[in-house]
């Protein structure tokens, strides 16, 4: 495998029953970048990233083919430990959804259970996990106020923080900022850029302006099937297939 | 029946704008070389012309920015809005230099004999060019664009066989040297700024300019 791609994706199939959702996907991701999924509902965008945490386990009725690479493993192999691949693979959802507990035990939480590593104390995976969300600021000092207390885009930068304690290689998000106002959105978007420092980010939006500004590819998804896949700039100003033209331009979708 | 976007209202009204442009610039050009040509005053006008078409260039610019900041149009919608604005600056060009052309004999004077037959063939490869270069961004033909820097080259090699035979036969008339140079100039930058609106044609339709260009 190349180094380069943090996630190969080959001759994907995903399906709810006699429902076909992905149909023979081929997609690679490349480390450290910021990857956009685009496509109108139904496109098969979430059901695609959460292949990739198989977070789609947990549907009955979900059969899923083909095979996902993590650094060049396969995530469906048998011998794969699928809560440690939760642990790698982060996931951040739509609406903020932090545990009804303080802010400090919303990120010691993950830590506590898949134990701490390199000898840190939770508290310093706390302050360390919270900076890196960008809210450290706003909250070292009422780390025992409960998390709802928090504003919408505050929770969600809390949840970014909770997926980055346990020290995730990939964040996927889906929607992260489809409940937020501009400000909070912003924030986020800055946050998604500042992580892929560290981190794989995969972002699935709506927002076609939010692809354009934080990624750097994106992959436009339509019907279940991949229409487009390149460097987020070509992609915006000069796309190659007439369904993505279509799509961003908003005469379909 | 498709609903119509809202950003495609403004698209039509700088496709509008142009439309509007183009006519007024191919006019002026062609007014002011057979101004040359026959010795004509029209000094006034060209001028009258040449201004509207600045003014028409500015309200592309605001258009095409308000439909930038209120839209955020991409892919094919923001290449247009790129090509309208270098085309109508283009236009705005053309327009210019018509009213230089126009100008210079009646500030200078001179006009003769000496330059008549290379103003008279550049001007009408010039005349050539434009009303193609138009007619490709209208129809968004892209090879009828890409044709316009082949004709660019001829009138190239005019301007420059003209000013090596005017180093050597100078006409005797200072004045008369000074005008032919100028106008032939003049027509050669007419038909550089051709050559620029096929290239924002080009780019809008294909996403790519005209490779040889620049």
């Amino acid at each position: 495998m190349s180094s380069e791609y943090k996630i190969e994706i080959r001759n994907l199939q995903v399906g709810f029953g006699k429902l076909m959702v992905i149909k023979n996907l081929n997609i690679n991701i490349m480390s450290n970048c910021v990857t956009a999924v685009m496509g109108p509902s139904g496109c098969g965008k979430s059901t695609l990233i959460r292949t990739i945490n198989r977070l789609n386990d947990l549907v009955p009725e979900c059969h899923v083919k083909g095979q996902v690479l993590l650094d060049g493993r396969d995530i469906y192999d048998p011998s794969m430990d699928v809560v440690e691949l939760r642990r790698r693979v982060g996931m951040v959802f739509q609406k903020p959804n932090p545990f009804p507990k303080s802010i400090y035990e919303n990120i010691a939480f993950g830590p506590r259970i898949h134990g701490i590593a390199g000898g840190n104390s939770l508290d310093e995976i706390v302050e360390r996990s919270l900076r890196a969300a960008a809210l450290w600021d706003e909250v070292k000092d009422r780390l025992d106020a409960p998390a709802l207390s928090l504003s919408g885009g505050q929770q969600q930068r809390l949840c970014i923080a909770r997926a980055l304690a346990v020290q995730p290689e990939v964040i996927l998000l889906d929607e992260p900022c489809s409940a937020l106002d501009p400000a909070a959105t912003a924030k986020i978007e800055s946050l998604m850029v500042s992580l892929k420092k560290d981190y794989t980010v995969i972002v699935v939006t709506h927002n076609m302006q939010q692809a354009a500004r934080v990624s750097d590819f994106t992959a436009f998804l339509y019907l279940g099937e991949l229409v487009e896949y390149g460097e987020t700039r070509r992609v915006f100003e000069n796309p190659s297939s007439k369904l993505t033209e279509d799509f961003i331009t908003g005469r379909f979708g | 029946m498709e609903e119509a976007r809202l950003l495609d209202k403004g698209l039509n009204e700088l496709s509008d704008l142009l439309d509007e442009m183009a006519k007024i610039a191919e006019k002026t050009v062609s007014a002011s070389i057979q101004a040359y040509l026959e010795g004509a005053d029209i000094d006034l006008q060209v001028r009258q012309w040449s201004d509207t078409l600045i003014n028409y260039n500015n309200q592309v610019g605001e258009k095409a920015v308000e439909l930038i900041a209120r839209y955020q149009p991409v892919a094919n919608d923001l290449r247009t809005i790129r090509a309208c604005m270098e085309i109508s600056y283009n236009l705005s060009r053309f327009g210019r230099y018509a009213y230089d052309i126009s100008t210079i004999h009646k500030t200078i004077g001179g006009r003769g004999e000496h330059g008549r037959e290379v103003v008279s063939e550049m001007g009408e490869r010039t005349m050539k060019m434009i009303k193609a270069s138009i007619k490709a961004y209208k129809t968004r033909d892209a090879r009828l664009a890409e044709e316009v820097s082949e004709e660019d080259k001829i009138v190239d090699q005019l301007y420059f066989k003209h000013l090596r035979d005017c180093v050597k036969n100078p006409p005797r008339d200072v004045e008369q040297l000074i005008t032919d140079i100028l106008t032939v100039r003049h027509l050669e930058r007419i038909a550089d700024h051709a050559v620029d609106l096929a290239s924002s044609t080009l780019y809008m339709i294909k996403g790519q300019k005209i490779s040889k260009w620049r």
